[in-house]
């Protein structure tokens, strides 16, 4: 009989390791995205690395604990969720006024 | 090996390769469904982390609401093959830089936590605060006791918070405002 | 009447903040309504918090209610809010209140026919509510969460009149400017960028004062004596520091004490900020942007005075090394601002930095010790500056107002005869800042000077090096001399002698009737015996006193023994001959100088033109020993966003010939600002990249290179 329970690998490194190749593609997709849509799909990688870095560890170290840090996962999806849709006005906002996204003509934080 | 293991690495793959994708396609509309396919091989993450109520909010709220946001924001950007916005070599260098660091030391972390696994010493059992008494499970119902419980303040402040956003992403994008 | 003082300080606290928030929102529409609101709410939290004070002091006792907000699970950390009103706190936010409520009453006729009228009465409102949270907060953690409330209010009335130009851009302040107003720098000079100045300056401030924080939160709570709690509520960080949590501590090989000390600096330095101590002092004479009437609150009772009460607080956990930095912090801000005051053309100026003087005047005090009397001394001075200089900011307004915003002395004289009863209030306020005998500051200042000398006794017996105390106690005595000076000589030129220019003067009156019964109140209070209940100015003791008992914590104790009864009494005495005879010496200069003799009055304006040195003298005192100058060289516009473009732009060359240096400082950070505007690129990813690549990077090396 085949148990039907999903059970992944009884360690944390795999998940960690994981993790650790989606946040850091996210931090390479922020930095080389000159389109400011590609930037938010960065920042979103980086957001779900570190959910399931929370969640991992939950599981796997604070057994006690898992439920709080699945509530605290929850609460950053809804902030993802809410930082996706002013992020996504911003660029129609900046879209509108300079009829461009391109991360590389919005310099204006460089004073010029 | 078990079935779930089987099944285990290959949405690990899914996983690492729509993130691939996201990060690297040039065409943008292939970047944001690749970011799907990485988005739902987290919920499958998360169904063998037994977080089975967080996987199915990854599934709605990341799938079926962010993700549907970024395409429509890809529609919308004029340069959806991504021709002109070729990052330039030396945003690539740093970029590369700063990710290999990232994984440098996040994956050393993982690292040395593997090799205390490999010793015997997995899934620790941390004794931890006694205020969160003796339910283990995460089920959903629990979940909810612990919205309305411990985390009954935060709970408020995000739903203040999402309030916020909805009236302030209305009036950035509001017809008169220039 | 017996007022609880809790109930008496939560009216205090919450009736002005309910205002301001009506205010923030219907401020345009209620206008005329809102300043009667204020003023009301004002008299009823002054009147409040004064019989609470008065309850309080006839009791005793220590009034403490706090409760948990922020918990730590597992660590049996909570922070808390509340209030702690012992003698100390109950008695500032009494004086808060009180100036406040004055303050209001003499905004109301002189913003009379402003555009943004109402929006004053908010944010003052604000501002009195961010600075009471201040006064009563029960440990370090409120004190900066209201700390940060009192910097958003002062950025609210500093930038008042936000729409106004910068001065090089605006064509009155162009046309109105004299050839002697030099030194500032005139493309960053107006509200909004006053404001702003005042927020990042602070901030610098603000960071030591959350490191301090933190590094006291972390030492007491993971101290093995830590019973769970609130680590940095005054009773249980003061506790621990007196148990020796600090004593078991160790980091990066610091031992205990020097973290003691290190905690103490760096909560210090944020008091520097708000305190505008030197080097952290500049944001305060631009702040001079803001509406007179503002800087009366701004500059006497609050978000300067609440430097001096922080540093007042955390008295028990300020170790002897401490101290002497902070003394000598005192001694220079008080002495460099005292020489930048006597070369201001601009009334308001003269006053802000005696503001900044006298600011070092008490933290000189503080830093004595308590030991040598210097807690007393610094307190009192906060209180009896508050009053009188409240006043002469109030002074300052109605002058101002009566000549339609001029504000050069070398434009004004003969005003005594035009606005009488506001010479006469503004003649006291100077008479006690002054420190003659008889008026409020004689009894507060001469205990500061006679606490630093005391301080050189002690040091000289306790084997401390000598020196460590003697400077700041002559910067102390000298900047007496300096400050007779200056105040006089503004007082002189603008009220005494002939109107020099007479269709201003001409038309000149005093305020109001209740604008005046302001100014007069607070003359009466300038004087000493008000203070210290006799009008024998040897007379030391005070109904006061009971206030200024210092904290007594293990710490104190090793402060050095007290002098011996003798030698008090003739440092006593010595101090107040040499003061009087300094303040006598600095008065008659500038009587000769700006008052009697015309001629040589003549003569002074052109040495300063002509004379080499003196000249030379005087460019460097009228561009603020050239720190505003460096600092918008160094870091707003070098390593800002200009870079190496500010080398060729800045008139830092042109200004002064001691070319060499300056220039090789000016192509260094030119260099610099070259080298730091390469990762300037304005590219919100390069930003990104080059943040993680650093955070990173640094732990991928600490990580992959530890065991």
């Amino acid at each position: 009989m085949i148990d039907l329970v999903l059970a992944g690998p009884d360690r944390l490194a795999p998940y960690l390791l994981l993790a650790a190749a989606l946040f850091s593609l996210g931090v390479f997709a922020c930095v080389t995205r000159r389109n400011a849509v590609g930037y938010l799909m960065g920042i979103e990688l980086m957001l779900n690395a570190a959910n399931l870095n929370m969640v991992a560890y939950g599981r796997f170290r604070t057994e006690l604990l898992a439920g709080h840090a699945q509530v605290a996962t929850l609460f950053v999806i809804a902030l993802a969720a809410a930082e996706a849709a002013v992020a996504l006005a911003l660029v129609y906002a900046i879209f509108r006024n300079i009829r461009d996204v391109d991360l590389d003509k919005i310099r204006s934080l460089n004073g010029e | 090996m078990n079935v779930a293991t089987l099944i285990f690495w290959p949405v690990v793959a899914v996983t690492l390769a729509g993130a691939a994708g996201a990060a690297f396609a040039r065409n943008l509309v292939y970047a944001a469904l690749s970011l799907g396919a990485s988005l739902v091989g987290m919920a499958g993450l998360y169904f063998f982390l037994q977080a089975e109520y967080v996987a199915v909010i990854q599934m709605i709220v990341y799938v079926g609401g962010i993700l549907i946001l970024i395409l429509f924001g890809v529609m919308f950007s004029r340069d959806i093959l991504g021709t002109s916005t070729e990052p330039s070599i030396g945003s690539r260098i740093l970029g590369g830089l700063a990710s290999l660091a990232t994984l440098a030391a996040m994956g050393r972390i993982a690292w040395n936590i593997a090799g205390t696994e490999s010793l015997g010493l997995r899934a620790q059992r941390i004794p931890t605060a006694d205020w969160v008494g003796q339910i283990s499970s995460t089920s959903a119902s629990h979940l909810g006791d612990l919205l309305m419980g411990p985390w009954l303040a935060p709970f408020l402040v995000v739903a203040v918070l999402l309030t916020v956003v909805l009236v302030a992403a209305l009036g950035l994008v509001r017809k008169d405002a220039q | 009447m017996n007022v609880n003082p809790a109930t008496s300080a939560l009216i205090g606290l919450f009736l002005p903040l309910a205002v301001s928030v009506l205010g923030a929102f219907t401020w345009r529409r209620l206008g005329k309504t809102l300043d009667l609101l204020s003023v009301g709410v004002a008299l009823v939290g002054a009147v409040a918090t004064g019989i609470g004070a008065w309850t309080l002091g006839q009791s005793g006792t220590v009034v403490s209610v706090s409760f948990p907000w922020l918990w730590f699970p597992g660590t049996g950390i909570a922070f808390e809010l509340g209030l702690h009103l012992d003698a100390l706190s109950a008695m500032m936010l009494f004086v808060v209140q009180a100036l406040g409520f004055l303050v209001l009453v003499f905004s109301r006729w002189y913003l009379h026919d402003d555009r943004f009228y109402g929006r004053f009465f908010a944010s003052f409102s604000f501002f009195v509510f961010a600075m009471s949270g201040v006064v009563v907060a029960p440990g370090l953690l409120q004190a900066f969460i209201c700390w940060e409330l009192v910097g958003l209010g002062s950025y609210f009335l500093i930038g008042y009149w936000h729409d106004k130009p910068e001065a090089s851009e605006d064509p009155e302040y162009q046309a109105g400017k004299p050839w002697y107003a030099t030194g500032l720098i005139e493309s960053k000079l107006s509200p909004s960028s006053a404001q702003f100045k005042a927020f990042v300056v602070n901030r610098v401030g603000d960071f030591g004062f959350l490191s301090g924080l933190a590094l006291c939160a972390w030492v007491v709570g993971t101290w093995s004596g830590f019973q769970g709690g609130d680590p940095l509520a005054w009773k249980t960080l003061f506790g621990a520091v007196a148990d020796g949590a600090f004593a078991q501590a160790s980091f990066l090989g610091w031992s205990g004490m020097a973290l003691l000390t290190l905690a103490g600096l760096l909560v210090f330095l944020g008091a520097m900020g708000k305190s505008a101590q030197f080097p952290l002092h500049v944001w305060l004479p631009d702040a001079m942007q803001g509406p007179t009437t503002a800087s009366a609150i701004i500059h006497a009772a609050t978000m300067v005075a609440a430097g001096v009460f922080l540093t007042a607080r955390i008295y028990p956990m300020l170790t002897p090394e401490a101290l002497v930095a902070i003394q000598w912090v005192g001694g220079i801000t008080a002495f460099v601002a005292a020489t930048i005051a006597c070369v201001q053309w601009d009334f308001k100026a003269v006053l802000a930095y005696s503001t900044i003087s006298q600011l070092g005047y008490m933290m000189l005090g503080l830093g004595a010790g308590a030991a040598a009397g210097g807690y007393a001394a610094g307190v009192s001075h906060l209180f009896t500056h508050a009053v009188f200089k409240c006043m002469l900011f109030l002074g300052a307004a109605a002058v101002i107002h009566g000549l339609h915003g001029v504000q050069d002395l070398n434009r004004m004289g003969g005003l005594a005869k035009k606005m009488p009863l506001t010479a006469i209030a503004t003649g006291i306020g100077t008479l006690a800042i002054l420190g003659v005998p008889g008026f409020s500051a004689f009894w507060s200042k001469d205990m500061i000077l006679a606490a630093a000398n005391a301080k050189v006794a002690i040091a000289a017996s306790s084997g401390m090096p000598v020196w460590s105390s003697m400077v700041p106690w002559i910067l102390g005595l000298g900047t007496a001399g300096l400050t007779a000076f200056y105040m006089s000589r503004q007082w002189f030129l603008a009220f005494l002698g002939k109107p020099r220019d007479h269709h201003l003067v001409d038309h000149a009156h005093d305020p109001d009737k209740p604008s005046v019964a302001v100014l007069l109140l607070l003359a009466l209070l300038s004087f000493q015996f008000v203070w210290t209940g006799s009008v024998n100015p040897a007379q030391a003791g005070s109904w006061f006193s009971g206030l200024l008992a210092a904290p007594v914590a293990g710490l104190n104790a090793s402060l050095g023994h007290a002098l011996p009864e003798g030698v008090l009494h003739h440092i006593h005495l010595s101090t107040m001959l040499s003061s009087v005879a300094l303040v006598a010496l600095g008065v008659a200069a500038a009587w000769l100088l700006y008052l009697n003799l015309a001629s040589v009055r003549h003569r002074t304006a052109e040495w300063l033109r002509r004379d080499v040195p003196t000249n030379l003298v005087w460019k460097f005192l009228a561009n603020l020993w050239f720190i505003d100058k460096a600092y918008d060289f160094l870091f707003v516009e070098g390593l800002g966003r200009r870079g190496g473009k500010a080398v060729a732009k800045t008139d830092m060359g042109g200004t002064i010939s001691l070319d060499r240096a300056i220039d090789q400082a000016a192509g260094l950070s030119g260099w610099a600002g070259r080298f730091a505007n390469l990762f300037q690129s304005g590219r919100s990813g390069a930003y990104a990249g080059w943040t993680s690549l650093a955070v990173f990077g640094a732990l991928a090396l600490v990580l992959l290179y530890s065991k």
